[in-house]
């Protein structure tokens, strides 16, 4: 029994380390805003409509004709292509023009939009990423509680580890009711 | 040995320490992924509060929100996009972990009206999901804002030294350690192919 659990800590410790890693690296990068601007200036296009073929959804032959990628998010007349770091809306406006606005986003934008990337839509790379966000969740919990596991059959002495566990508790209620009574 | 005793100690009680952090970490993500309905704030009304302030209004609606805010001392941050004017009145929302406050204030005889809309312990819980950053008017929350960067240092450092404390021998070491670099690379091009690709 402990050697599986020990080896279920570790495997799951490499799941934690593939995707979780990349969490809080792009978490950090969110929380240092100061460092990573996230504000971004985008570039805006009008296009007439008779510079294309009127027969076909004019959206896909802008998408074709600008490179235009990423998961669709809206319908009718606006569109918005998004995928991390990159934005392009599709509007058509009066004067039987359209309004391509494209947003190339900076790093601290980018890093913000992986943190951010959740869903199971869109392209495969974006369910693979889903499937990666949720297998890493299941597996620090798995990581934590097998962790405790192994500390319990590992120490004898248990004062300093219960201490600690004590205080990782004691933070934790300490701030949920902190902010119950100050907020 | 003296080295691998104190690495296996640090990893062990560091995990410990981070123990109720990785498993709000992991639940928190897990809901804002999928959003489960028991998570879901309840906007629960609960109380209404009148009062008169006396505040100056230079007209400048940030600067009078935030002072709206430091009158009712009131925690957390004034929300920009849902604060305007509107024959005669000012309106603004104040919005933490615990609550969102609806503000209509009067800016002529200083009258205000507070709704609270109570968000539930869930809502507090999945805001200490990487919480790093300060709150007005919650100066202890400094102390998460610790726990969080400790935590992130202590889970870099058991993942690298659980590899390390696991291999027996240097062959298992090597295969750790190319196990780790491939999983790091694999979930880097991931990045790049959803970044070019997606």
């Amino acid at each position: 029994m402990y050697r599986t659990i020990r080896k279920i800590h570790l495997y799951s410790a490499f799941v934690v380390l593939a995707f979780l890693l990349m969490y809080f690296i792009t978490g950090a990068v969110i929380i240092m805003e100061d460092v990573f601007p996230r504000k971004t200036a985008p570039e805006i296009k009008i296009i007439s409509i008779d510079s294309f073929d009127l027969s076909k959804p004019i959206h896909e032959q802008i998408c074709e004709r600008y490179n235009i990628r990423g998961t669709q998010v809206s319908k009718e007349w606006h569109k918005a292509y998004v995928k991390p770091g990159y934005r392009a809306e599709i509007k058509f406006i009066e004067g039987k023009k359209v309004q391509l606005k494209i947003d190339r986003g900076s790093f601290g934008r980018t890093m913000s939009d992986f943190h951010r990337l959740r869903g199971y839509t869109g392209h495969w790379t974006h369910i693979v990423w889903a499937l990666l966000y949720d297998l890493s969740c299941m597996a620090l919990l798995v990581f934590a509680f097998t962790g405790l596991y192994l500390w319990c059959r590992l120490e004898r002495k248990k004062t300093a580890g219960f201490l600690l566990l004590m205080l990782s508790t004691g933070l934790t209620v300490f701030t949920i009711v902190y902010i119950f009574w100050v907020c | 040995m003296k080295t691998r005793r104190l690495i296996a100690k640090i990893h062990l009680y560091g995990g410990l320490a981070c123990f109720w952090y990785l498993v709000i970490f992991a639940i928190s993500s897990l809901h804002y992924h999928h959003h489960f309905p028991f998570m879901k704030d309840l906007e629960a009304k609960v109380i209404i509060r009148e009062n008169i302030l006396e505040i100056t209004d230079t007209g400048n609606d940030s600067a009078l929100a935030l002072k709206i805010q430091e009158s009712l001392g009131i925690a957390g941050w004034y929300v920009p996009w849902r604060t305007h004017r509107d024959s005669g009145m000012f309106y603004t929302e104040i919005q933490n972990p615990k609550a969102r406050y609806e503000a209509a204030y009067n800016p002529a005889s200083g009258e205000i009206t507070v709704t609270v809309y109570n968000k539930g312990f869930w809502s507090a819980f999945n805001s200490l999901h990487g919480f790093a950053g300060e709150m007005p008017y919650a100066p202890l929350l400094v102390v998460w804002k610790i726990y969080t960067w400790l935590c992130f240092a202590v889970v870099v450092f058991s993942i690298i030294s659980g590899i390390w404390l696991w291999a027996g021998r240097g062959k298992e070491k090597a295969v750790g350690w190319i196990i780790m670099a491939a999983i790091m690379v694999v979930s880097f091009l991931l990045m790049v192919i959803i970044y070019y690709r997606g």
